[in-house]
């Protein structure tokens, strides 16, 4: 065989995702001679309309046409290193994408709008985003109202002192070992979120309508707490004991780790994704252990499912102060932004079969939010604190 | 397949510079560079670099769309043009540059005119870097020039590590595109060593 004729064997090979690494060396040896340049050229071009298409995520697109409208804007200003390279301003996301496909592949829509309401004030009578705001509800049944208070020592539980930081912070510190173990709670409303730090350093995100019961010390063989609603954690590494949630029916064992956990009950499912260390999520006697990047779906018939590969980004994009949606149904977008700002959402008429996928800021009033949602040709009414939904 | 929307007035649109038909264009045709260019290479990161490196010459050149007859065959000879051209490339490592090259490499044995273009290509790439939006510019510096693993730099900027992540992918994306619009480098790819 000659090598023309080898040379194509292998690409057609290659181009059906049958040549072996060895296949593959050799292709590349006899693409890159001189002498075949000619056929290589001719068959990479012709591959361009056989092929089988292989997609990338919209999220790399987006990555990539940001990078090349980035590279020619020259206009963009120099950012100059800051002295104090630890603390940052949050670098505002220049654009907000929406992608709506239709659930067959055919229709497509997308649309980019590079901040598109910079330059218009928000309604007066627009429903702003929720805030650092929560409950503490201590030993003795006493709740602490946490969006008001001044930021220093709020209450001492034990010997444990609670303080609360700037930034809906609340830090508990359990300052020398005693028996005494109490049990305070932190809830947040709709449109609440607030952050905690444990007495062992482990950091709890709370997303809104969720709630976290922990004892004000660890003093135990593990470190239990209980949860409802959303939280994101980073879990202080301590194999002596371990860090235990208990959510839903629903136990996750944790080895030092950090992890999302989505409980609401108007959700499809239980989710547990990891992003980093080692879980282990036990429900309905069915035991799943948990490597990054996979979530677990406890679904409402009771079955443990596993998803290998969790959009990662998406599932903490709240704790960053975003929105994200990996081809989420209007439904799912609707109750996320029902959370946060907290309203009601009706549907009317059939429900638009759309996915989406792209960002929207928490921080943004809700109308400027369903502005963005209504490009994908989805009608929203505002009517007090109810949202009616048409196509 | 329906293309409603990729008529000719649609290219009159991305010739006019409209971002947003651009973004389209890229989602609706990025398939078949990328289909080819990654069972070529059998890696990611290099087919979205593809991926990126054929769009952004179709950007830098939109206003001659408006005369392109028939788009995907002059988005094939682009992309084949730059398949070919990386597979040719062929110790990648060696040809190309990447940024630790730019700080490590002495000058010494190198002729005049190389020592003229490495710093012209470090100018570049610093230039690059201060373009950068805040978050990304300071994951970059932390990352790739003060060495740091990704969990420490995220502990130092109080951010997750898939946050630092997706900044430090962002960044060399723009890095690169910057730096591809900025020099007509195609014999040289500016590989920022992932």
């Amino acid at each position: 065989m000659d090598q023309l004729n080898r040379l194509e064997e292998l690409f057609n090979r290659c181009m059906n995702e049958q040549a072996t690494e060895a296949e593959v060396a050799e292709l590349t040896v006899l693409l890159q001679q001189p002498e075949n340049e000619e056929k290589a050229r001719q068959l990479i071009e012709q591959a361009h309309e056989t092929a089988p298409d292989m997609e990338l995520p919209v999220s790399t697109i987006a990555a990539i046409t940001t990078a090349i409208f980035q590279a020619e804007d020259k206009q963009a200003p120099v950012v100059m290193i800051r002295k104090n390279r630890y603390r940052w301003l949050r670098y505002a996301a220049a654009i907000v994408i929406i992608l709506v496909a239709a659930k067959g592949r055919n229709l497509f829509k997308f649309e980019i709008f590079k901040n598109p309401f910079a330059h218009t004030q928000p309604p007066v009578h627009d429903i702003m985003p929720g805030g650092d705001k929560a409950i503490l509800t201590l030993a003795d049944g006493s709740n602490i109202v946490l969006d008001s208070m001044a930021n220093n020592q709020i209450a001492k539980q034990g010997s444990t002192s609670i303080i609360k930081a700037a930034g809906g912070k609340l830090t508990y510190n359990a300052v020398n070992n005693s028996n005494e173990v109490l049990y305070n709670k932190i809830s947040t409303p709709r449109g609440g979120q607030f952050q905690i730090t444990l007495p062992d350093g482990t950091q709890v995100w709370l997303n809104a309508l969720s709630s976290l019961r922990f004892p004000t010390m660890f003093n135990g063989n593990n470190r239990t707490v209980e949860l409802t609603g959303e939280a994101y954690f980073e879990v202080q590494k301590d194999a002596a004991k371990p860090f235990l949630v208990k959510v839903g029916g629903m136990q996750i064992d944790v080895l030092g780790t950090s992890f999302d956990v989505m409980a609401y009950p108007d959700e499809k499912q239980i989710q547990t994704t990891l992003i980093d260390g080692l879980v282990k999520v036990s429900a309905e006697g069915q035991t799943k252990i948990l490597q990054p990047g996979q979530q677990s779906q406890l679904q409402k018939d009771g079955k443990l499912a596993l998803l290998n590969t969790a959009d990662i980004e998406s599932v903490i994009a709240w704790k960053n102060g975003y929105f994200k949606f990996n081809q989420a149904d209007l439904q799912t977008v609707m109750r996320q932004l029902a959370r946060w700002y907290d309203v009601e959402v009706n549907f009317e008429g059939p429900i638009p079969d759309f996915r989406f996928v792209g960002e929207l800021k928490r921080t943004a009033g809700l109308s400027t939010n369903l502005k963005i949602l209504s490009y994908s040709q989805v009608n929203f009414k505002m009517d007090g604190n109810t949202i009616t939904v048409t196509p | 397949m329906t293309r409603p929307l990729l008529d000719t007035a649609f290219f009159q649109r991305i010739a006019s510079g409209d971002q947003t038909a651009f973004a389209l264009l890229v989602a609706h045709y990025h398939k078949s560079v990328y289909s080819v260019a990654y069972r070529l290479t059998r890696s990611v990161p290099l087919s979205e670099e593809i991926v990126q490196d054929v769009f952004l010459k179709i950007w830098l050149k939109r206003e001659m769309l408006v005369e392109i007859v028939n788009f995907p065959a002059y988005l094939h000879t682009v992309s084949t043009n730059m398949i070919y051209s990386t597979l040719r490339q062929q110790q990648r490592d060696v040809l190309s540059i990447s940024d630790a090259d730019l700080e490590e490499r002495t000058p010494a044995v190198n002729a005049t005119e190389e020592v003229v273009q490495d710093r012209e290509y470090e100018n570049l790439l610093e230039k690059a870097i201060r373009r950068l939006p805040e978050r990304q510019q300071q994951t970059y510096i932390l990352i790739k020039k003060e060495g740091m693993k990704r969990e420490a730099a995220a502990a130092a900027m109080n951010i997750s590590p898939e946050t630092v992540k997706s900044n430090l992918e962002q960044a060399m994306k723009n890095i690169r595109a910057f730096c591809m619009a900025n020099l007509d480098l195609l014999m040289i790819i500016i590989w920022l060593g992932r």
